[in-house]
């Protein structure tokens, strides 16, 4: 492999460098832009406002900060929140960096085909790090830089430091990318081990989430009950200051790296110092130091795991299991459950949606209760919070308009199990009901304890939101089912703009307002008695779910008649 | 769930808490004017000074700062309630001995140029009218070896 250049050279180097770079881009990048003049234009301009956006966003954000004293008595942003939000933007990059690196140099296929290329395994491996250099480049000019331009104007940096900030950003880009190959080896030491064991994967998995719910619970549950900020700012504010100055000491080499962008106030400006480029250089070698180890260390390694032919890779020993027989729907149900879970966006959907719906509830109601409402605010209140249940639960339909599709050509095998044919297409939403359903009584038992409803009013809009879910979630699957996408999920693997999933979240923002705006007009309506209000919504949810349901069933079996 | 749909649900989110902060809540009648009760110094946030009072004079806030070439900082200073109707301050300072070697300005800027030790009393003062609450302040600017 080593020998596979054909011409030797620097130019050479550079040409086939480049192309493997590029071929590697086109691949993760959309540049279908650039065949014709008009998007091209479009590209720009959209380019140009989003860059102006995020100037004028950050420049209004760092100004009414400064204004309001949030940060600071001096009349400026502390370069101390400039590293907070630096640090965010960085270990987010590291870890996207890290994740992506491992995936791309130990575990992606194209590697394989790569190595084939008249190209030594030095420039392969070189290429992906710097398809991620240039990933992180353009995040980082279009975006952390607009951020400190804002931040700049908003404090009156020098001109100059507009100039310097540009290269120490390019240099800063390659930081997480190369701290990101190194962290990659041990990332994926966990990844191989938890690929290998699944109980600890998943118990693991599980824990986390536990462990996140629980804290983002107990940190909605300190909000205070009345939130008067006036009142309370001039105990607030020396905390935050503390809070934001021993952040800094604990962040050290991320505040020295904000410092080397930005300058240092002192003399009440910003001033630039000879310290910004001896971080500067600092950083510099640091990264060169890093990017020794790395192709010491994770090269060797890369090269061996891309020359493996996959005949010879080590077969996972799986323990063999007696084929039981099992009732029918119990085997259709353990079938989805094991689709289910396997399928990493369908699984990650479950928890994300299903547990963050009673959690923003809890929030909101946190809120909502810490001000003092009058009838009307009530009412809204309530309205919002059927609003934003319904929102959540219905946008994430949009996975239900994709669920028969994404079996590809197996889907075709439906007809050929001994069933009613609508039993394995019912069965199939089993799971998102069965959550859609926990995750339901949960929020709106969260609702429940913050609202003045009384217990039956919550139990009748519970049913109303149960009804509305059950008729959204037949209607996404009655558009996949009208409209298949199976042979494009069996040729591609996957359809990034999915039709069907387009129309529900259409749907799921129309209905979801609809709803909203409906029960605020019946709240309202009823006066100090909101138990009329109830009524209807439920009758309105039950009616919808019925509808839907009814629709449902007459046209799969219109549809699977004429087909068969 | 797409990004864009993420975000909306967010923006919506935001909306909802802030039409009811809005519009939701119960009004109230109020005097619309609150007068200053305390001024106070504060330790400076850049690290320039610290502020220090004496058991025998706990009405009067000092400061011990070091020269250095181009000295200058700035006072820093909370007024409470936060909600206070009118905040501005102003600063009284008599630097008749030291004229040419500190500048004080009226919003707290202090400017030292000789390398000489300076006491200099003043006073931070709100300017609220008739109600005005003020506080005594005491700069004491130290001799540098190093310069």
């Amino acid at each position: 492999m080593e020998d596979t250049i054909q011409n030797k050279g620097f130019k050479p180097f550079i040409k086939h460098f480049k192309a493997l770079v590029l071929m590697q881009l086109k691949d993760k990048l959309d540049f279908s832009f650039l065949s014709s003049k008009k998007k091209l234009i479009a590209k720009i301009v959209f380019f140009i406002l989003r860059i102006g956006a995020i100037i004028a966003i950050s420049y209004l954000a760092f100004h009414y900060a400064a204004v309001l004293s949030l940060f600071s008595l001096s009349g400026i942003v502390p370069v101390g929140v400039v590293t907070m939000i630096y640090t965010l933007i960085f270990v987010m990059s590291l870890l996207s960096c890290t994740v992506g690196l491992m995936k791309t140099l130990y575990y992606a296929d194209d590697n394989r085909v790569l190595v084939t290329m008249p190209v030594t395994g030095n420039m392969v491996f070189f290429s992906k790090l710097v398809v991620y250099f240039i990933f992180e480049l353009e995040r980082s000019l279009t975006f952390t830089l607009p951020l400190l331009i804002g931040y700049g104007v908003a404090s009156l940096l020098p001109i100059g430091m507009y100039f310097w900030m540009i290269p120490c950003l390019i240099f800063l880009s390659a930081l997480p990318v190369v701290l990101g190959a190194l962290l990659s080896l041990p990332t994926m030491a966990v990844y191989g081990f938890l690929k290998r064991h699944g109980a600890i994967k998943v118990t693991v998995f599980l824990l986390v989430i536990t462990i996140f719910v629980a804290a983002v619970i107990w940190l909605i549950l300190l909000i205070p009950e009345n939130i008067n900020l006036i009142q309370q700012w001039h105990h607030i504010q020396p905390h935050i200051i503390d809070f934001i100055r021993q952040f800094n000491i604990y962040a050290y080499p991320l505040a020295k790296l904000t410092n080397m962008m930005i300058g240092e106030y002192y003399n009440l400006r910003f001033n630039f110092t000879w310290a910004q480029v001896v971080t500067f250089v600092i950083l510099i070698a640091a990264m060169a130091l890093v990017l020794v180890v790395v192709y010491l260390i994770a090269k060797p390694l890369f090269l061996k795991m891309t020359a493996t032919p996959f005949e010879f890779e080590k077969k996972e020993y799986i323990k063999a299991r007696e084929n039981r027989r099992r009732k029918k729907y119990k085997s259709i149900l353990r079938k989805e459950f094991l689709l289910n879970l396997r399928s990493t966006e369908i699984s990650y959907s479950f928890v994300a949606v299903y547990i963050s719906v009673p959690i923003l509830i809890l929030l909101l109601n946190k809120i909502f209760a810490a001000m003092t409402t009058q009838l009307l605010g009530d009412y809204m209140a309530y309205s919002f919070n059927l609003l934003i249940i319904l929102l959540i639960l219905f946008a994430s339909n949009a996975i239900v308009s994709t669920m028969y599709s994404m079996e590809g050509r197996a889907g075709y095998m439906k007809k050929t199990k001994p069933l009613e044919l609508i039993m394995p297409l019912v069965i199939k939403l089993f799971y998102n009901i069965l959550f859609s359903v926990l995750s339901i009584l949960a929020a709106m038992t969260v609702f429940g304890i913050y609202s003045a409803l009384s217990v039956g009013n919550i139990i009748m809009l519970t049913v109303c939101v149960l009804f509305f879910q059950f008729g959204h979630i037949l209607w996404s699957a009655e558009r996949d089912l009208m409209n298949p996408q199976n042979e494009q999920y069996a040729t591609t693997g996957g359809l990034i703009d999915n039709p069907n999933s387009n129309m529900t979240t259409i749907s799921a923002f129309i209905i979801s307002a609809a709803v909203f705006a409906f029960s605020l007009k019946l709240f309202t309506e009823g006066g100090d008695d909101p138990t009329l209000a109830c009524v209807k919504l439920m009758l309105l949810g039950i009616a919808f779910a019925l509808m839907r349901a009814y629709l449902f069933f007459v046209k799969v079996r219109v549809y699977y008649k004429e087909r068969m | 769930m797409k990004k864009s749909v993420v975000l909306a649900i967010m923006v919506i989110y935001v909306f909802a808490i802030v039409v009811v902060g809005l519009w939701g809540i119960k009004t109230y009648f109020f005097n619309p004017t609150v007068y200053v009760s305390e001024i106070k110094l504060v330790d400076s946030e850049d690290g320039a000074y610290k502020v220090e009072t004496t058991p025998d004079q706990p009405d009067v806030d000092y400061i011990r700062v070091d020269y250095k070439k181009d000295l200058k900082f700035q006072l820093y200073y909370r007024v409470l309630p936060d909600d206070a109707s009118n905040k501005t301050v102003e600063f009284d300072f008599d630097i008749s001995k030291y004229v040419g070697k500190i500048e004080i300005t009226e919003v707290g800027e202090v400017l030292v140029y000789a390398n000489e030790r300076m006491t200099i009393d003043g006073y931070i003062r709100s300017r609220d009218g008739v109600k005005a609450k003020s506080r005594k302040i005491r700069i004491m600017i130290r001799v540098s070896e190093s310069v």
